[in-house]
């Protein structure tokens, strides 16, 4: 092989085969033509799933556990069988993907006005996203292109959970271990860094790293807020304007 | 005649209901955006089924495109990096296109071996290569995929990434920056013909401001 960085020079597809290519797409467009126009706005929510004892911690100071870079590390919990359903997006909390969108159709999160859950199927994406179906057809996996959820996910999760939960504790308790002030409280990026590498460290998570997330976050003296990507393995410190209330629980 | 008419033309027939001047943009652009997709993905295959999403996604948002430009060759490189993100949306609009899509066997590419094996090699460097830009910001990894293995300008990469020509000329620099030193550390031979060398000279689209 060709040593070097150099990408190959272009190809063309086979005429022939551009030409399936091509009628597949305007058999498709056709077809979408005729749907009905009126389509139902699709909504798209995120909720943070986390132990009560962390939440005032969390709610004051680490954001982002659940976000578009991060859905790997989180579940998506559809209101309808398909993929064009509305979706709300949650954490991993350890618990298996069924019963965590469970809770949130019994509490009407995922579709307003419901007391319960239905029956729900989960199934994840060549990416490793999990989706959750309410659906009792076992083939709905196969039938969207999906895949049924690998063994071991639930013990992944759990280990996962246990290990950012704890990275957030020790985030808080780093940042608030000087003496009171009534100023917020500050971890400087490095800080944030050796926390999570020690963390990913004592956990075993030796295939991840910590990084500053790649933003323009120039002038920004707190990095408190941490982002998990667990497809790229990697716990990215986000830098911020805020700094940490050391008495999330007190009065505001 | 179709073949005769500007992409501008095309595009505002087709977002009034022509599926011929989709047709035509399809043959026109079709080959580029493979191409872009096979750069950013390593493999061909899968750079068939992300042509023929990225060209259902630019269908459904036909009526979101204001064409600002001569070619929608730019818009349609920023749907497929759109599509190829590594995001819950862009997941989603990914796995619904490629359902929707009538499932085609693998392509067979007919010819001599040599073509079969010269695709297997494609592969195996741009594995090597895309190795080395994931170590990149992914808004780095994608300037770097528009600028200098696609020949956008600085202006097109803007339109593909909705951000301004600026932007987009200091993610290249600082991307080929990243790049240079991890080919230097490698003990890569700088002047060797590569992407590398070539982003050492002056890129075309850095005579814009």
């Amino acid at each position: 092989m060709k040593e070097g960085l150099s990408p190959p020079p272009p190809r063309d597809l086979p005429r022939a085969r551009l030409h399936l290519r091509k009628e597949a797409l305007m058999k498709e467009i056709t077809k979408e033509r005729k749907r009905p126009t009126v389509r139902k706005r699709r909504r798209r929510s995120v909720a943070v799933l986390l132990p009560a004892a962390l939440l005032g911690i969390a709610a004051t100071s680490y954001v982002v556990l659940s976000s578009d870079e991060v859905v790997a590390a989180g579940i998506g919990c559809f209101d309808e069988a398909h993929l064009e359903g509305n979706v709300t997006i949650v954490s991993t909390s350890g618990e298996s993907p069924e019963e965590v969108c469970g809770k949130l159709w019994a509490e009407g999160v995922v579709r307003h006005g419901t007391s319960s859950a239905p029956a729900l199927m989960p199934c994840v994406n060549e990416s490793g996203a999990v989706y959750v179906f309410p659906s009792k057809d076992e083939s709905i996996c196969t039938r969207l292109g999906l895949q049924a959820l690998p063994e071991g996910y639930e013990r992944e999760a759990k280990r996962f959970t246990a290990m950012r939960d704890e990275l957030i504790r020790r985030m808080y308790e780093t940042a608030t271990a000087g003496p009171a002030t009534d100023q917020d409280a500050c971890l400087t990026q490095q800080q944030s860094l050796e926390v999570a590498r020690a963390v990913l460290s004592d956990y075993e998570f030796n295939e991840w790293s910590a990084e500053i997330h790649p933003g323009d976050y120039e002038g920004r003296a707190c990095a408190n807020n941490v982002a998990f990507d667990d497809r790229a393995k990697k716990v990215l410190v986000i830098p911020s304007d805020q700094g940490i209330d050391p008495d999330p629980f007190g009065p505001h | 005649m179709m073949d005769e008419a500007s992409d501008a033309e095309l595009w505002r027939q087709a977002a009034s209901g022509s599926d011929g001047a989709f047709g035509a943009l399809f043959e026109r652009h079709a080959s580029a955006v493979y191409n872009y997709c096979f750069r950013r993905s390593a493999d061909w295959s899968t750079a068939e089924d992300l042509m023929s999403a990225t060209f259902l996604e630019a269908w459904r948002r036909r009526d979101e495109v204001r064409m600002t430009q001569d070619s929608i060759r730019p818009w349609l490189l920023g749907v497929a990096t759109n599509l190829m993100r590594n995001d819950w949306r862009s997941r989603r609009r990914r796995d619904v296109a490629l359902r929707r899509l009538e499932t085609l066997p693998p392509a067979h590419i007919p010819g001599h071996d040599e073509e079969v094996a010269g695709r297997v090699d494609d592969e195996l460097q741009m594995k090597e290569l895309l190795g080395e830009l994931g170590r990149l910001p992914a808004e780095q990894q994608e300037a770097v995929a528009l600028v200098l293995w696609s020949g956008l300008s600085y202006t097109d990469a803007g339109v593909a990434l909705g951000v301004p020509a600026g932007t987009v000329k200091s993610r290249v620099s600082r991307g080929r920056q990243a790049l240079m030193e991890l080919m230097t550390s490698r003990g890569h031979d700088m002047y060797e013909d590569n992407a590398l060398a070539r982003a050492s000279v002056t890129h075309p689209s850095e005579v814009e401001g």
